[in-house]
């Protein structure tokens, strides 16, 4: 995302430049073709505008909404952790079989909302999450964990943000963290196919407990 | 600068949806004949046909918008300190730690050699490639220690040896 609002905002700046150098060049008669004496608007336009309204509505309209849609897509980016979507709640099992017309769900989709039916288990994602991050504290070097998963469900990529207890050693936090993807794949039936941790230590006094 | 980023792009986001929502609306208002709903179409749309480029305003705006620009440019392409360092990475484990947490762990780390004082750390180059530079008041025979210091920070931080580490010991004023 950071990179995504560099780049965004590196257009807007060339934009600005292009502006107001154009603006400028008009403006002291160095920009050839043009004239400085001509009005921002052309005073025709209000008559094209009518001669034209239909169209010109709905052009505005399009183009309104499309600013609009742009804008909702901007600023969830911008309100999202790190600017993605976390997974959806896992669903696993099958529909009943021994219902009247009940097909698995693996099977071709029937069009059909699946409803609620015996067999099929939903785990929240913030369970999922929430459990990585707990068995994450648990471990000795950990003082805080934030667990986010994205992705698809069958290659999930995880992003781990750590803070460590004063003094840690990230060797050993490694190896922690390992073992707690592990049991975390034993658990949810989820391998990473990435994980990626951002790590920061504590700044603080080591305090040690014989 | 990445906040400061984050920040300007959702409120760039909310004026799209306000300009973009009012300018439909006011489209429909139009088409109905009715009057414009929020803004003096009216009044802006006379204004413009009445001023030229030739006009003071429009040279100064022109040149405003200009060094706006310019100014987003140059914060935007210069060179930013990594926030985040990487750090020795597995199959598909990659990781990194927070520079600034980097820097306080060697500082304080440094600050324990005795006699040594207000130690600085920097830290030069790429998020992927990267050296430390530790900079402190101190007599000039304590670099091994300092830099032993300085090591046993990285080390516990899970830093390669290979990382670069240079010290600069500045000799501490006598108080007369």
């Amino acid at each position: 995302m950071n990179t995504g609002n560099r780049v965004l905002w590196t257009v807007i700046g060339l934009l600005l430049v292009g502006l107001g150098v154009v603006g400028a060049l008009v403006s002291l008669d160095r920009m050839p073709g043009a004239d400085r004496r001509q009005s921002l608007l052309w005073p025709q336009l209000l008559e094209q505008w009518r001669r034209w309204e239909g169209w010109a509505t709905a052009g505005v309209i399009v183009l309104g909404l499309l600013a609009a849609v742009l804008g909702v897509l901007l600023l969830r980016a911008e309100l999202r952790p790190r600017g993605r979507r976390h997974l959806d709640d896992l669903v696993s099992g099958e529909r009943a079989r021994h219902r009247p017309g009940a097909r698995p769900a693996s099977d071709e989709p029937t069009g059909q909302p699946p409803g609620p039916a015996a067999g099929v288990t939903q785990v929240r994602y913030r369970a999922v999450a929430e459990s990585l991050e707990r068995d994450l504290r648990h471990q000795q070097a950990v003082h805080r964990a934030n667990v986010m998963i994205c992705g698809r469900p069958d290659r999930p990529e995880v992003l781990l943000n750590l803070t460590a207890r004063p003094g840690a050693d990230l060797a050993v936090l490694r190896h922690a963290v390992r073992d707690a993807l592990s049991r975390f794949t034993a658990t949810t039936g989820l391998t990473p196919a990435s994980v990626q941790v951002n790590a920061q230590v504590e700044a603080g006094v080591v305090s040690r407990v014989s | 600068m990445r906040a400061l980023n984050r920040v300007a792009s959702a409120l760039l986001g909310i004026v799209l949806i306000v300009v973009g929502l009012l300018a439909a609306a006011e489209a429909v208002a139009a088409y109905r004949d009715q009057r414009p709903l929020l803004l003096p179409l009216r009044q802006w749309y006379d204004r413009l046909i009445a001023t030229t480029f030739a006009d003071r305003g429009v040279l100064l705006i022109s040149i405003g918008v200009g060094v706006l620009g310019l100014l987003v440019l140059v914060s935007q392409l210069r060179r930013w300190q990594p926030r985040e360092l990487d750090l020795r990475s597995e199959e598909n484990m990659r990781w990194q730690l927070r520079r600034h947490s980097l820097q306080q762990q060697v500082a304080a780390s440094v600050s324990t050699v005795p006699g040594v004082r207000e130690p600085q750390v920097e830290v030069a180059g790429r998020q992927s490639a990267w050296s430390v530079r530790v900079r402190a008041a101190g007599r000039p025979d304590q670099l091994n220690d300092v830099r032993s210091a300085a090591r046993s920070a990285l080390t516990r931080l899970d830093v390669p040896d290979t990382v670069g580490l240079q010290v600069d010991l500045t000799t501490p004023k006598r108080v007369s």
